[in-house]
């Protein structure tokens, strides 16, 4: 064992730093504001110039060869700016990584350079209105006809669909396969194909995900993602657990608890008082989050793909975000339910508060993980 | 002992249940989040017509009658349909304070309980409610007239209201209570939003002159009785929208189906909500003690302080335990539970918050909780 970083990782977290101390402005949050969107265009492009967007691909896909420890690191520098880093997780954990884990070599040449270069972004379509926790209920139909498929159904909160070249469907091949398991498979499906509309659905947060009606839309063979009526296998052995441990954001909660013992110290009323105790608990969990985080990027670097530890990540740090919001918001007082700009930390406590949801139930719900953590990683027998 | 509300209470929380569904359903919520507490005033006078604003003051100062016990029954209600809480500002602390201090002015109090003037206490000088004396805010004699200076902070109401009550200090370091106009010159205030979209504001006075006559004999420590007496009422608001929430949740989870079956059949759904039931009737069950002590005249500084604490943690779990059963449509503008999750917190800080509470009872002596009324 050994939990030293080696100096190529010092190295690379000097230079993340360096670009979020200068390029992470606040233009970019204004402008993110103003569009009432969590991403931002240009942000994106200055991370794919420095080679960071996709950096865990091999290089012949345009990435850097580099290890998960690696995009820790750079989900934690520019996390403790806030950075936005949304469509480096849709477009390359959620789509990009399940096309290294099952893609054709072909789809790997085409889809990986172009995520990588920031010229195409991803999103990522499993839920349905009646198929949520229970997503291999999904109905979304695609059939094969002609040398194509023709996708017929509908998706609900799919985030950034609304910008995203590609979207990667869950869709029912087989009605007739014996269990709901079986008979699903993946497509990588042109936003701007015909018969697909995509709608806003606004959030509590301000920003909108995004509900997508197909009507008779036309996939290529070659767009199907892994072998076809093996969705489920797929998603649940990698794409969810890619999901999981990359949207847990240790860097955010680094950041907030540093505020929050600022905001604490410097306050004088009894009320900030009172939360000192609080506040070192939540220090010492997100710390030791951090380390559990570290261990996650580890084992994926092992090669393994791990089920229990990424639903723990997952649910361990929204749970802590919501926390620590919690905190901050109570220790702040009224301003602490104030929005905006003016308000204390330009009211990010509030708004983490106020859209905690999409921590904990984007990418499934805390009882879901639960589930996964029992039954797969102890395990424990189903519910009934 | 009967924890069974009586035959005019029952009618009292039926009408105005009935009255809030029809005039104040959630619709009508959002209405006042785009266009602010302009577009409650309507409800609000009929409000006063009906008078559920008079509730909790004697029918010689032009009120409804009713004790604290009725009030916090019909506040119950409110807080289910997620009523402003502009009856807390204007009639339970306002008019209150000015029945508190004696004299009061029929043709104000009048006013205040039909609705169609509305007062707004000024009194917070930091984020964060405390007891100590008004500093921040000075008043000096000058002529005839009073001469304000300072700031109060997060003043709700404000937009609305006619007159202001203001704290402050006067020369002798004593603290004073001033009506101050609304519109008399020399106020600027700064609008703040908040989670729950409503609009308070920071005032600065500068040189602001008001009649002597406007200044209240009303002491400090009978102003911190009147906010005792406040927060049992925003509590019991509070509870009202945990109630409805929750009602909320337990529809949700036997209608929605996953994995073939109501959502409502998980444990893991099943306890959470069981567990905001216990925190909703524990709340209630304190927040109806402490409205019971008031109005029999009773001390009850302490249980106030106890139900508000409670209620407010209540209204925080409930709401989340119901966000919860809603997954990811929780989180989404167009479902109506959303509305309850962003005020939770907003009822937890109501007239006075949870911290000041926890110093409040932490201040009282340890070795009484065996006492009873
Ligand atoms: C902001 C946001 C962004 C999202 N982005 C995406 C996206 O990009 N792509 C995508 O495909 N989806 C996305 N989702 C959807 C998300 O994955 C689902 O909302 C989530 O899986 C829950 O499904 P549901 O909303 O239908 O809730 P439901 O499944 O209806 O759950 C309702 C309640 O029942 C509970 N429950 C259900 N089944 C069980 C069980 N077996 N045991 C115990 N409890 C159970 C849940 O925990 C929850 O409390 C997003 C959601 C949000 C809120």
């Amino acid at each position: 064992m050994d939990f030293a970083f080696s100096d190529r990782h010092r190295q690379f977290r000097g230079e993340v730093r360096e670009f979020a101390r200068t390029e992470v402005t606040p233009e970019i949050f204004a402008d993110m504001e103003r569009r009432g969107s969590e991403h931002h265009p240009g942000f994106h492009a200055r991370l794919a110039a420095r080679g960071w967007v996709g950096m865990q691909w091999p290089r012949e896909y345009g990435g850097q060869g580099l290890d998960n420890l690696h995009v820790s690191i750079f989900n934690e520098e520019l996390e403790y700016r806030f950075a936005p880093l949304s469509r480096c997780r849709t477009s390359v954990v959620f789509v990009g990584q399940s096309v290294i884990a099952f893609g054709s070599e072909e789809q790997k040449r085409h889809f990986l350079p172009r995520i990588a270069r920031g010229e195409l972004t991803g999103a990522w379509a499993l839920t349905e209105p009646d198929a949520g926790s229970d997503a291999a209920a999904l109905r979304l139909r695609a059939e094969h006809s002609g040398g194509e498929w023709i996708l017929n159904g509908e998706k609900i909160f799919t985030s950034g669909a609304q910008d995203a070249d590609y979207v990667m469907v869950a869709a029912r091949t087989d009605p007739k396969a014996p269990s709901k398991y079986a008979g699903i498979s993946l497509f990588l499906v042109p936003r701007a194909s015909p018969g697909l509309t995509v709608r806003p659905i606004r959030t509590t947060g301000g920003w909108s995900v995004n509900q997508e009606i197909f009507e008779d839309v036309r996939v290529p063979q070659w767009l199907l993602l892994g072998e076809q009526n093996k969705g489920w296998q797929n998603i649940t052995r990698y794409t969810l657990n890619f999901e999981r441990a990359g949207i847990a954001r240790t860097g955010l909660l680094l950041r907030l608890g540093d505020e929050l013992a600022r905001i604490v110290e410097g306050a004088a009323s009894p009320g900030a008082r009172q939360m000192r105790h609080e506040l070192a608990q939540l220090r010492a969990e997100i710390m030791a989050a951090r380390w559990l985080g570290y261990r996650v990027a580890w084992l994926y670097d092992q090669g393994q793909v791990p089920t229990a530890e990424s639903s723990m990540i997952k649910v361990l740090t929204a749970e802590l975000l919501e926390r620590i919001a919690d905190l901050g918001t109570d220790v702040l007082g009224w301003a602490g339910l104030a929005r905006g700009e003016q308000a204390p930390m330009a009211g990010r406590m509030e708004f983490f508060l106020r859209s905690i949801w999409f921590h904990l139930v984007g990418g499934g719900t805390p009882d879901i993980q639960r589930n996964i953590i029992a039954q797969w990683g102890l395990g424990l027998p189903r519910e009934p | 002992m009967n924890f069974e509300p009586n035959q005019e209470q029952r009618l009292l929380c039926e009408s105005a249940r009935k009255f809030f569904a029809r005039e104040f359903p959630p619709a009508r919520v959002r209405e006042v989040e785009a266009h602010g507490l302009q577009a409650f005033l309507p409800v609000y006078r009929q409000m006063g017509e009906l008078g559920y604003l008079g509730i909790g003051i004697a029918e010689e100062h032009g009120g409804a009658g009713g004790d604290w016990l009725d009030l916090a029954l019909y506040a119950e209600e409110a807080g289910r349909a997620l009523v402003p809480t502009l009856q807390l500002s204007s009639l339970v602390l306002g008019a209150q304070a000015l029945l508190r201090a004696g004299k009061p002015d029929r043709a104000r109090i009048a006013a205040l309980v039909q609705g169609t003037a509305i007062l707004a206490p000024a009194w917070l000088e930091a984020a964060e409610a405390g007891r100590a004396l008004a500093q921040a805010t000075r008043a000096a004699a000058s002529g005839d007239a009073l001469r304000i200076d300072g700031a109060k902070r997060f003043v709700q109401a404000y937009d609305v209201a006619a007159e202001l009550l203001v704290p402050v200090c006067g020369p002798g370091g004593e603290t004073r209570f001033v009506l101050v106009p609304r519109e008399a010159a020399g106020i600027a205030a700064g609008a703040q939003r908040l989670s729950s979209l409503d609009v308070v504001h920071d005032l600065s006075f500068t040189a602001v002159g008001v009649a002597r006559e406007r200044m209240l004999a009303l002491t400090w420590n009978a102003w911190l009785e009147v906010i005792d007496g406040a927060k049992i009422i925003a509590a019991a608001w509070g509870v009202g929208a945990a109630r409805a929430a929750l009602d909320m949740a337990l529809v949700y989870a036997r209608d929605r189906r996953q994995f073939g079956r109501p959502i409502g059949s998980f444990q893991a759904v099943q306890h959470r909500l069981a567990d905001a039931a216990i925190a909703l009737e524990q709340a209630s069950a304190m927040v109806r003690y402490a409205a019971w002590l008031r109005s029999g005249g009773g001390e009850c500084a302490r249980e106030a302080a106890m139900a508000k604490l409670v209620a407010g943690g209540a209204v925080r779990r409930v709401t989340r335990a119901a966000a919860l059963t809603h997954g990811g449509y929780g989180f989404m503008e167009e479902f109506d539970i959303q509305l309850y999750v962003r005020r939770a917190k907003q009822y937890d800080q109501l007239i006075e918050g949870p911290a000041l509470q926890r110093e409040l009872i932490a201040g009282e002596a340890s070795d009484d909780l065996l006492r009873v009324h």
